[in-house]
């Protein structure tokens, strides 16, 4: 099965894009959350929690899909960032751009071997 | 099932690599975790929360915060100027995001001496951008004025993943200055 790969340039295009757009997001959030007086809305806000970790879920596979990753790399890729959330709040963006970056490292180390 | 035993052969080092982190980052975690039960049950406050705050404290003084005031609680630090003070949470100490950093490089360079001293480093550089980040916040807010929350809201989440970022691009030159080919 051969893998497309992206360029550096495109890669960075979409892993900066990413990274802002996922905490533009959180910033959303956190006015929302000064505006009502509390400290996180998402914690008293059901809907919002959904609909926030649904859009963050959403950008995270927006992202893989821009990086050419097939539908079953893109599901095992949240599943994997899921994991790490579940452990460790706030992590989810950096998991997925730490399993994109290691990739492209580990891929370029076996194709120069 | 033979589309995903052929994947699996075809990315075996990538897969090894997100073994190696997992491993990595659920050990750390649970360290971590660990440890702050054992704080709990002593009634004190984690470390890794009071020298961020520590730091934080000693930054925003030379970055000229006069009388900064610094007290920590069991549930975490209050520091500042009467008034302006910011409150350090364990939440906000970084270190969930250092153990993100070295599950990466462990999982990049394998259990050797070069990732592990990497990892030890890394995590105390990434503490050392996290005071930056307070210290400043503190000397914003004891500033006043719209700075403290443009800086809060919109610089310092970009400074802190960014600077997990830029080391692990750094990774590659920091293990051939190690030696390692």
């Amino acid at each position: 099965m051969a893998r497309t790969e992206v360029s550096a340039r495109v890669f960075w295009a979409w892993t900066i894009g990413y990274l802002m757009l996922s905490i533009l997001l959180s910033i959303i959030v956190g006015e929302q959350s000064h505006e009502a007086g509390v400290h996180n809305l998402l914690e008293t806000n059901v809907p919002l929690n959904v609909l926030y970790s649904g859009l963050k879920i959403l950008f995270g596979a927006i992202y893989l899909w821009g990086l050419k990753r097939s539908t079953l790399e893109i599901i095992g890729l949240i599943g994997f960032a899921l994991l790490v959330r579940l452990f460790a709040e706030g992590t989810f963006t950096i998991a997925l751009i730490a399993a994109m970056m290691g990739e492209r490292v580990v891929q370029a180390a076996k194709t120069i071997k | 099932m033979n589309a995903l035993l052929q994947w699996a052969a075809n990315n075996r080092p990538f897969l090894f690599f997100i073994g190696r982190f997992l491993i990595t980052f659920f050990g750390l975690s649970i360290l971590y975790a660990l440890y702050l039960k054992y704080v709990e049950l002593e009634g004190d406050l984690d470390l890794v929360t009071y020298w961020v705050s520590r730091g934080s404290h000693e930054l925003a003084r030379a970055l000229g915060v006069a009388d900064c005031e610094w007290a920590c609680f069991m549930d975490g630090c209050y520091v500042g100027r009467p008034g302006h003070m910011v409150n350090i949470l364990e939440g906000c100490n970084g270190l969930k995001l250092a153990i993100v950093y070295a599950a990466y490089v462990i999982g990049i360079g394998g259990w050797n001496w070069r990732s592990l001293l990497q990892m030890a480093v890394g995590l105390v550089v990434v503490q050392f951008f996290n005071v930056i980040r307070i210290g400043s916040l503190i000397a914003l807010r004891d500033g006043g004025g719209d700075m403290y929350f443009y800086f809060l809201k919109y610089v310092f989440g970009v400074w802190i993943y960014g600077s997990v970022i830029v080391l692990w691009l750094l990774k590659p030159r920091i293990d051939r200055w190690l030696g390692q080919k």
